[in-house]
């Protein structure tokens, strides 16, 4: 199967999912772990393992209404696992001013990783988390989809369905912020 | 913008076993029968009253079975159970109850043995009615006289406690592990105390049996049944219906618990309990007797469930 699906594009793979669901696999395999490690940068790791799964299911099944004019099907994963990551908002501010308070990330680590010593956060780190609680969801979505995840303004509006102008204020009024709480440097 | 790129960059990857349990979810799903219904294009977020296996006001109409032949494949393992339970919770389809209101719960059940008999008289039928308020911490039955008796619920959790997020299957263990130590319950009789693996799978069977809750909490209910030591499954297990299903089955002491569900969408059908050990009575108003393992102590089927707006409606 590797070898038969390694030179299709995802639209195609959506496609012929349509009549052969098990395809659908190879989306898994593109796409999970990135969207794993954006889901648990955002709100840990425990709440990631739902994520992941949860996404590529409400994929799955919506895969019917997936535009395949679009080959690549990455921003339209991130949506459906951002919207996801909305159910985890208060718990994701809430983690983010613990850490601007104590300088420690509350982020919630798998067991294996708790031993693991955690470095208490620099003093920009502590303003960064500050700045990005004090953001509101929208804002958040666009700068992290952004920075992190390197989607384009395009793909960020297909990703949250909104349109590209959006995007675009959105970014402008959350790199503000972000730059208020980090000081002029950051500022170009 | 530097700093944000660096920002918790230090996240760990997705682990191998994560990996895989997400990718057999989604195999799972690839492969089971596809519904007839459009897919839905907005995600459900909304908090949906249901009952175990997917809502149960329509029960007996066979909701989610929409091939003339549901497949029927047996689980290997109870993880696998667990698995495919928590994977049906996210199809329910229901209706969102309110605060305040109550759920009627309609079900067949074994009735007392006559005489004193100890445990329940398999053949025979009762029509058992109960509300539960919706803040899972009142239940109403009525007395012959038509009268209302309402006591507390037990574990007493309110399903918006169990959803406060984040809902993962460890967390809702922790919880309800707390709220269980909290009861400070003490025990008497020659029995050794049940443990708290048993007392949690009895909360949870009893949670899942008479509360409405929202799919994701369900769905980790499901994955963290799987995770309690001594947990199994009951590849067949029959209702008071007659219906067969596949069960989530502990065995604790000198008693066995059921948790069946129907075996296609695993909707919650029922509950059996029955003895596994001779064991004597320790009554202290009464003449003691044995008890012979295989005494059924309860069999119960679940035929409707409704949202109310008060304890004596339906």
């Amino acid at each position: 199967m590797t070898i038969e699906t390694a030179e299709i594009d995802d639209a195609e793979l959506i496609r012929r999912s349509v009549g052969e669901p098990e395809q659908f696999a190879t989306l898994f395999d593109r796409y999970a772990r990135q969207i794993h490690l954006y889901a648990a940068r955002r709100i840990g790791t425990q709440a990631a393992d739902d994520i992941v799964a949860e996404t590529f299911l409400a994929a799955f099944r919506r895969r019917d209404s997936y535009d395949t004019s679009h080959p690549l099907a990455r921003p339209w994963l991130y949506g459906i696992a951002t919207t996801l990551v909305a159910r985890h908002r208060r718990q994701e501010e809430r983690m983010l001013r613990a850490l601007a308070r104590t300088g420690v990330d509350p982020l919630p680590e798998p067991i294996a990783d708790a031993v693991v010593r955690r470095v208490a956060a620099r003093d920009k780190e502590r303003e960064l988390a500050g700045a990005l609680a004090s953001l509101s969801r929208g804002d958040r979505d666009v700068l992290l989809l952004v920075a992190w995840e390197g989607l384009t303004y395009e793909e960020v509006a297909r990703a949250l369905d909104i349109p590209p102008g959006t995007v675009r204020s959105r970014l402008h009024r959350a790199r503000k912020k972000a730059r208020t709480a980090l000081g002029d440097e950051e500022q170009q | 913008m530097s700093t944000i790129k660096d920002f918790r960059r230090n996240t760990p990857p997705m682990t191998a076993q994560t990996e895989r349990t997400a990718r057999a979810r989604l195999l799972a799903a690839t492969r089971a029968p596809e519904p007839h219904h459009e897919p839905r294009r907005t995600p459900r977020l909304g908090r949906r009253l249901v009952l175990a296996g997917t809502l149960a006001v329509a029960i007996g109409a066979g909701v989610m079975v929409t091939n003339d032949h549901p497949r029927v494949t047996p689980v290997a393992s109870v993880r696998e159970l667990g698995e495919q339970a928590a994977q049906a919770a996210y199809d329910d389809r229901g209706q969102t109850p309110n605060p305040g209101q109550w759920l009627y719960i309609k079900e067949l059940q074994a009735p007392q043995s006559a005489n004193g008999g100890y445990g329940v008289d398999l053949s025979r039928r009762e029509v058992r009615e109960e509300w539960n308020s919706v803040d899972g911490l009142q239940t109403a039955s009525l007395f012959p006289n038509g009268k209302l008796l309402v006591q507390g619920n037990h574990p007493g959790l309110s399903a918006d406690e169990l959803a406060r997020q984040p809902v993962t299957p460890e967390g809702l263990l922790t919880k309800i592990r707390q709220k269980l130590a909290d009861m400070h319950m003490t025990w008497t009789g020659p029995d050794s105390p049940p443990s708290m693996d048993e007392r949690l799978f009895q909360a949870i069977y009893q949670i899942m049996g008479t509360q409405a809750l929202p799919p994701e909490v369900r769905a980790a209910l499901f994955r963290g049944l799987t995770t309690i030591p001594g947990v199994t499954v009951n590849q067949d297990a029959v209702d008071a219906d007659g219906r067969h299903g596949v069960a989530f089955s502990y065995t604790g002491g000198w008693t066995r618990y059921d948790l069946i569900l129907d075996p296609v969408d695993f909707r919650f059908l029922g509950t059996y309990g029955v003895t596994v050990q001779d064991r004597t009575t320790d009554y202290t108003d009464g003449p003691n007797y044995e008890v012979k393992a295989g005494t059924p102590l309860t069999l119960t089927a679940l035929l409707e469930t409704k949202v109310v707006n008060g304890p004596g409606q339906k």
